[in-house]
């Protein structure tokens, strides 16, 4: 008996233990992006805030579907996505809290959902990006639908199609294209032996080695591809004047609803949209800063420049269940 | 209303007979049901999902996901056979140069978790790696390595992870193996090929079936090695599924078809090793072992060595040469992403609390329903406890979720979570520690130690600790082990800021950055050696589904 309760005195402790050891106190931040984007920013915040954040980075899908399982509870205050689609997602689930202020509103409002649900922070456009070393400029192909080319088996990388900027790549195919030609396309990808890696810094990093000679990316990745060292160059593809155009993205943060650190929370949407922080994500990521007056590092493509596809970001959220379901039946990894 | 009293009576017979025994039995159910219910969860998830989506499924994906998995389990099996088999002998039973050093050494891989074998390999061959940039510096050439992505990679890393179980086991059957049977045989006549098919892997059998089903169930859960080495199996798809989408029915669905391959290899297993043959070992002369001559001698040590280099001295050297290498030579993308020694200090308290905090419990857990099993010979139970290792950790993570988000809301996300999954994962270890260790304390003893006036603390402290001690210590080693070097519970289940070594060393290779991942390897790696201690104590059969 004594033994027994030894024992049981022993889990106790241990729990007791354990509860002392949960962080509380700090901002919780569930973050969809690559870690080593997002965490300059986020050190830049703590050290001019003093306000101490707890980041958890994983795949913004799988921290989404977290933030709608926690309701009306929430572990996090934050949620940061790669994908505007996402945040309108969780916006028309209900699980985030608007909010506005005189900073936020400088950013374009094309640019931020319509209640305040949730901000977009930075640009991305899909490009192809290629290896200079296997790829002779007169071969490059000028648009996505060039890639099905049997001279491109086995030769394209992109990441899964669980990735958020893939899925609303595809979600902007359907609505310009339509539902069976998207399909269609993805299955002669795939017929065509398209690899799916794990995401976009795989991609790059496999192009920048030679090992693929094209790869589908976000502007951003190829130039940081380029900063570390590698042979790549990159395409804007479809700019005729009958092409579909480049669909830009937005990279973006949200109050979760009933969020324990709301303040905090405000003051970091605020910090996202303030010039400094706008600067990091357009010098350090080379992604567009959305803050008019923050200029895009040297050497990236303005978005005046580029002929893009007609969807409105809040589009991607609305179509996201009906581009999962295509995407499974195509199987594309 | 007479069967009814009957049906009490065996009831209380079975569960009960004094009180003691029947609040042993209510416990015992209960620990088992807790540890069998992320099974059942699965199972029930699976069943539920709709028609339409198993025929989306079907169509896309299972057909292609069969083959592959199915594919790699039987290629690595035949592949850690025969090498396994190969080195247990050349050690055992040749007298090649250095098998007193080689023998222990050989079952060292265990120490350098797979994961990480798989990444330090991937930096080494893959495109634009090590040899390439090694070859590049020395021959100003590039040379071209076929590439270790896909199947190729994933066997071969594989084979490396796995052939100790084969080898280990293998051994201890050749040691049993009786001169006098094979001296006889060839008395006979018989030719030494003949010895050997007829004679000595007959008796071999038992312990090649076991490892190779080892083996084989170890490919089924692993995640890390596939999902490097870009080789898509079950359980990466089912990670996949969890990761990139919001409707999680089809992850179930996927885990069902897999949890009925585990099963099926379990029960076959079980099957094999209640029927081990035993014999009885007339002589207690070791076997005459077989001279390697000149060119065989240099072709068994190659092999050895190449098995070394590849398990042992490449993963360890890559990680060192990263890790001086991101000293001396930072990338503008690694510098900005920094991680300091203070945040290094904090994921290995992290992974030493946690690992320790599910030893401790999966120990103390599995003690009721271990001494019910063998004080009272009442095995079923423990048996339905030991449900977790039909599961990889990626679909115990998601049941654990799953039950504690609806019914435990307050332990859900909490690193308690993440150390119940350990527990259920790794609770076999537990049982089996627990069950060998009483097995160990004869009733009598404390009987004796009773009648001659020791209290029951008494007698538990100064009879049974002293024999039960060494089990439950190696088991607890064993359990930690494998909690503190396990990857994809602790991907899903961690709770926000509390990342370990491996999920750290797994998102920097991920992103590409050896150079990062390198520190918390090498810690990692540290932190297992104990592990060689544990080899070392002998043929320990509880080695055995370490990931």
């Amino acid at each position: 008996m004594l033994k027994k309760s030894l024992v049981l005195g022993g889990i106790a402790a241990l729990m007791v233990f354990g509860a002392g050891a949960q962080p509380s106190g700090e901002l919780v931040i569930y973050s969809g992006r690559s870690e080593p984007l997002i965490v300059p920013v986020i050190q830049l915040f703590q050290q001019q805030t003093g306000i101490k954040v707890i980041l958890q980075s994983g795949t913004a899908t799988a921290l989404a579907n977290l933030v709608l399982q926690e309701q009306p509870n929430p572990r996090a205050d934050l949620f940061i996505a790669n994908d505007a689609g996402t945040l309108e997602f969780l916006k028309l689930k209900g699980a985030l809290q608007p909010y506005s202020s005189e900073q936020i509103k400088k950013i374009p409002e094309q640019f931020r959902a319509r209640d305040g649900s949730w901000l977009g922070v930075s640009g991305r456009s899909r490009v192809i990006m290629y290896n200079t070393k296997l790829v002779k400029p007169e071969e490059l192909p000028n648009s996505v639908f060039a890639l099905t080319d049997p001279r491109w088996k086995n030769k394209i990388a992109m990441a899964t199609t669980r990735n958020e900027s893939v899925i609303a790549w595809v979600t902007a195919l359907r609505l310009t294209k339509g539902d069976a030609f998207t399909k269609e396309y993805l299955l002669k990808l795939k017929a065509n032996g398209i690899v799916t890696l794990n995401g976009h810094t795989d991609v790059r990093k496999a192009v920048g080695r030679g090992e693929f000679p094209l790869g589908l990316v976000n502007h951003y990745y190829y130039h940081l591809e380029l900063r570390d060292g590698s042979p790549v160059g990159v395409i804007y593809p479809d700019q005729g004047p009958d092409d579909i155009g480049i669909l830009v993205n937005a990279a973006g943060a949200a109050i979760i609803k009933n969020a324990k650190r709301l303040k905090e929370a405000q003051l970091f949407l605020d910090f996202l949209a303030s010039p400094q922080a706008q600067k990091l994500f357009a010098e350090l990521n080379f992604e567009y800063p959305l803050l008019p007056g923050v200029p895009t590092a040297p050497g990236v493509k303005p978005l005046a420049e580029i002929k893009l596809m007609p969807v409105r970001l809040d589009e991607l959220g609305k179509e996201l269940e009906q581009t999962l379901k295509l995407l499974d039946e195509v199987g594309l990894g | 209303m007479a069967s009814s009293q009957t049906l009490t009576r065996w009831v209380w017979a079975r569960w009960g007979g004094s009180p003691q025994r029947a609040v042993l039995s209510v416990v015992t159910v209960g620990i088992a049901g807790a540890m069998a219910l992320p099974l059942l969860v699965t199972l029930w998830r699976g069943a539920t999902a709709g028609g339409e989506m198993w025929s989306t499924l079907w169509q896309a994906r299972l057909i292609p996901l069969f083959a592959h998995t199915l594919a790699l389990a039987g290629a690595v099996t035949l592949g850690a056979l025969c090498v396994g088999v190969l080195l247990a002998w050349l050690i055992e039973r040749t007298d090649l140069p250095g098998r007193k050093i080689f023998g222990p050494l050989l079952t060292a891989t265990l120490v350098i978790p797979c994961y990480l074998i798989a990444i330090w390999h991937v930096s080494f061959w893959g495109p634009g790696g090590l040899l390439a940039r090694i070859a590049g510096t020395l021959f100003g050439g590039s040379v071209s390595v076929p590439t270790i992505y896909g199947f190729p990679g994933a066997w071969l890393i594989l084979v490396i992870a796995t052939y100790p179980y084969v080898y280990t086991l293998a051994r201890a059957a050749l040691r049993a193996l009786d001169p006098q049977l094979e001296e006889a045989a060839r008395s006979l006549g018989a030719h030494r090929l003949t010895v050997f098919f007829r004679i000595a892997l007959p008796l071999l059998a038992p312990a090649l079936a076991a490892g190779g089903l080892l083996t084989a169930l170890y490919v089924l859960s692993d995640y890390g090695v596939v999902a490097t080495l870009r080789y898509e199996t079950f359980t990466t798809a089912i990670y996949k599924h969890l990761a990139g989408r919001y409707d999680q029915a089809p992850a179930a669905a996927l885990s069902t078809v897999l949890i009925a391959l585990t099963v099926i290899l379990l029960l076959v297993q079980q099957r094999l090793w209640g029927r081990g043959r035993h014999y009885y070992k007339a002589s207690a002369r070791a076997l005459p072992l077989v001279p390697l001559g000149g060119w065989s001698r240099v072709a068994a040590l190659g092999f050895v060595g190449l098995v070394l280099v590849l398990g042992l001295l490449l993963p360890a050297g890559v990680s060192l040469y990263w890790l001086i290498e991101g000293w001396l030579h930072p990338t503008p993308s690694a510098v900005l992403w920094g991680t300091s020694f203070a945040d290094l200090v904090r994921y290995a308290g992290n992974s030493l609390f946690s690992a320790a905090a599910a030893a401790t419990l999966a120990l103390a857990l599995a003690w009721p329903l271990a001494y019910r099993a063998v004080r009272y010979g009442q095995h079923g139970i423990a048996r339905i406890a030991q449900a977790g290792q039909a599961l990889p950790g990626v679909l115990i993570a998601l049941a654990v979720a799953f039950v504690l988000h609806r019914f435990v809301p307050v332990l859900y996300f909490t690193v308690w979570a993440l150390i119940l999954a350990y527990v259920i994962r790794f609770f076999s270890h537990a049982l089996q520690a627990a069950e060998s260790g009483l097995a160990r304390v004869p009733v009598r003893l404390e009987e004796a130690a009773r009648s001659l006036g020791h209290r029951t603390m008494s007698v538990w402290r100064r009879v049974t600790l002293p024999l039960v001690a060494p089990s439950l210590a190696a088991g607890w080693t064993l359990i930690f082990l494998n909690a503190l070097r396990e990857l994809p519970a602790t991907l899903l289940l961690r709770p926000p800021g509390f990342d370990t070594l491996p999920v750290r060393l797994w998102i920097a290779a991920g992103e590409g950055f050896y150079a990062h991942a390198a520190a918390p390897a090498l810690m990692l790696i540290v932190l297992s050696l104990p592990m060689l201690y544990l080899l070392r104590a002998g043929d320990t059969p509880e080695v055995r589904y370490g990931e």
